[in-house]
């Protein structure tokens, strides 16, 4: 055969092959597209049967979600992901009868069953389905998989135990669920190698909500660091007032800068006005930066007027930031900060020019941005009225110059 | 307000810093642990150092173990940037003297969290 004939049988070749699989992709492509709207038009007179379980009002929501369990195979199937996709968004009545509907279709056993299959994305995506299903009875089995040998797996379960562990969660064994589930996640930040990242499990504690108190408190005398830390930044957010005592001493005395400023931190969200004590010892010049400056922003958020004097002398720390949250924080007390703050900015007070300039800033950006107590505006639009009355002078000075 | 941005990746000192110059602070960039402590020794005291973990010469957690031996840097605060997968590495961060993390990826507003958390951010009024 010449040359020539050989490049021509390669070409045509090469031509049929490309043509063939051009073909079959369009054939597959047919042959999804065709699967897809079968099973739409089978799913489209189901979906307001769906909505009816979703929403989960009456006997028409229970006959609905009969309805469903008894599809067979075919309109189950196309029906499945929708019920899936709503299942985390649905909470009440709505959120039972689905999780219902998925035990009686075998859905939730398999999900069970999946969180020790090899495949880690079997056991994840089984971690995630009981998590949006909120299902109580699954706590200890999603508890066993913070241990899993997969970060990503171990990850899904600290995020479903949030769920699973939470006062809307549904299924037996709802009342031991949230303890179950705090206790779990605590445990999973100890050691040397947390099972999850720490704020991910901040957010499942927080899901668990004041359930999860008892063990937040326990865990505010745990070793790990890491334990006190997230333990007193979930109880600040939940208002726990009943930690404040225990933060308290935290505050004073761990040993680790990062939950004194945590703790700190907490204790001016739990706003608790025995806690100023505390507060105002952690602002000593002895104290590291961080936790002075924890410290002071929480003594304004606490907002008791015994603040006052400790937070004036501050407003000329040496360390600036200090200083700066000093100034915020007599904001924060509302009228005796802001009259201070006039008192200061106008050289009112005995006070360093460093106080005078921070208290004018302080005052001029409240303001601005229009957050200044009622009660203290009398006093503030004195300031002002001085304040430009000295810029005017300034400048009549600079116009003379 | 100063801030020390330690990280091997120009992207990611860019991105962290970014967000730092848009809450008011002033940007100084090291590419690892040694150059950062070199800036430290030639009297560059930032108010905060944000430091990825895993970088060449010096690494994360032998500068945070540096700054906490030398007193003059106490007032320095040290947030550590780690990915997801290095989390277990916070606990000896925390435990060595830093005062916060931040764990990649994160969001402007998780930055903005933690540094209002140890009262970091700028011209803050309640």
């Amino acid at each position: 055969m010449s040359p020539l004939a050989l490049v021509t049988a390669g070409l045509v070749l090469v031509s049929v092959l490309v043509l063939a699989l051009a073909v079959a992709i369009a054939v597959v492509r047919a042959v999804r597209a065709r699967r897809a709207a079968r099973a739409r038009a089978v799913a489209e007179p189901l979906r307001p049967l769906l909505l009816e379980v979703a929403v989960g009002e009456g006997p028409e929501a229970e006959d609905a979600a009969a309805a469903l369990a008894a599809l067979d195979p075919t309109g189950w199937r196309s029906v499945e992901p929708a019920v899936l996709a709503v299942l985390g968004k649905v909470r009440g009545d709505g959120q039972r009868l689905l999780v219902e509907l998925l035990a009686a279709r075998g859905v939730v056993a398999g999900a069970r069953r999946d969180l020790t299959a090899r495949s880690a994305v079997r056991r994840a995506t089984a971690a995630e389905l009981l998590g949006a299903a909120g299902y109580a009875p699954a706590v200890a089995e999603l508890a066993a998989l913070l241990r899993d040998g997969d970060p990503e797996v171990r990850l899904v379960a600290a995020r479903a135990l949030g769920r699973a562990g939470a006062p809307g969660a549904v299924g037996t064994g709802v009342e031991e669920a949230p303890r179950a589930a705090a206790t779990a996640l605590l445990a999973s930040l100890a050691g040397a190698r947390p099972a999850a990242p720490p704020d991910v499990v901040a957010r499942s504690l927080l899901l668990v909500g004041t359930p999860a108190a008892p063990a937040l408190l326990a865990a505010l005398a745990a070793p790990e660091p890491l334990v006190r830390l997230t333990a007193a930044e979930v109880l600040g957010r939940l208002g726990a007032t009943t930690a404040a005592p225990a933060l308290e001493d935290l505050v004073l005395r761990d040993p680790v800068d990062a939950v004194r400023v945590r703790s700190a931190a907490a204790l001016g969200r739990l706003g608790v006005p025995s806690a100023t004590s505390a507060l105002r010892a952690a602002t000593t010049p002895a104290t590291a930066s961080a936790v002075r400056r924890a410290a002071v922003r929480s003594l304004g958020e606490v907002g008791d007027p015994s603040s006052l004097r400790c937070l004036w002398g501050l407003l000329d720390d040496a360390d600036g930031g200090v200083a700066d949250a000093a100034a915020a924080a007599l904001l924060g007390l509302g009228a005796p900060g802001v009259r201070l703050l006039a008192q200061v900015s106008s050289q009112g007070a005995s006070a360093s020019a460093a106080a005078v300039a921070r208290a004018h800033e302080v005052v001029t950006c409240a303001v601005a941005a229009e957050v200044m107590p009622p009660a203290g505006l009398a006093e503030v639009e004195a300031v002002l009225a001085d304040v430009l009355a000295r810029a005017s002078r300034g400048a009549a000075a600079e116009v003379a110059a | 307000m100063h801030a020390l941005v330690i990280d091997d990746s120009r992207a990611m000192r860019r991105i962290v810093g970014g967000i730092l110059e848009d809450l008011g602070y002033e940007i100084t960039q090291a590419g690892d642990g040694q150059e950062a402590l070199d800036k430290l020794e030639a009297g560059f005291v930032p108010d905060l150092a944000c430091i990825d973990w895993n970088m060449p010469v010096m690494d994360g957690l032998s500068f945070v173990n540096a700054v906490r031996e030398n007193p003059e840097w106490r007032d320095v605060t040290l947030m550590m940037v780690t990915t997801e997968s290095e989390h277990g590495q916070i606990v000896r961060a925390l435990a060595a003297g830093a005062h916060e993390y931040l764990i990649k990826p994160f969001t402007p507003d998780a930055l903005r969290d933690k540094l209002s958390l140890l009262g970091l951010v700028p011209v803050e009024v309640p």
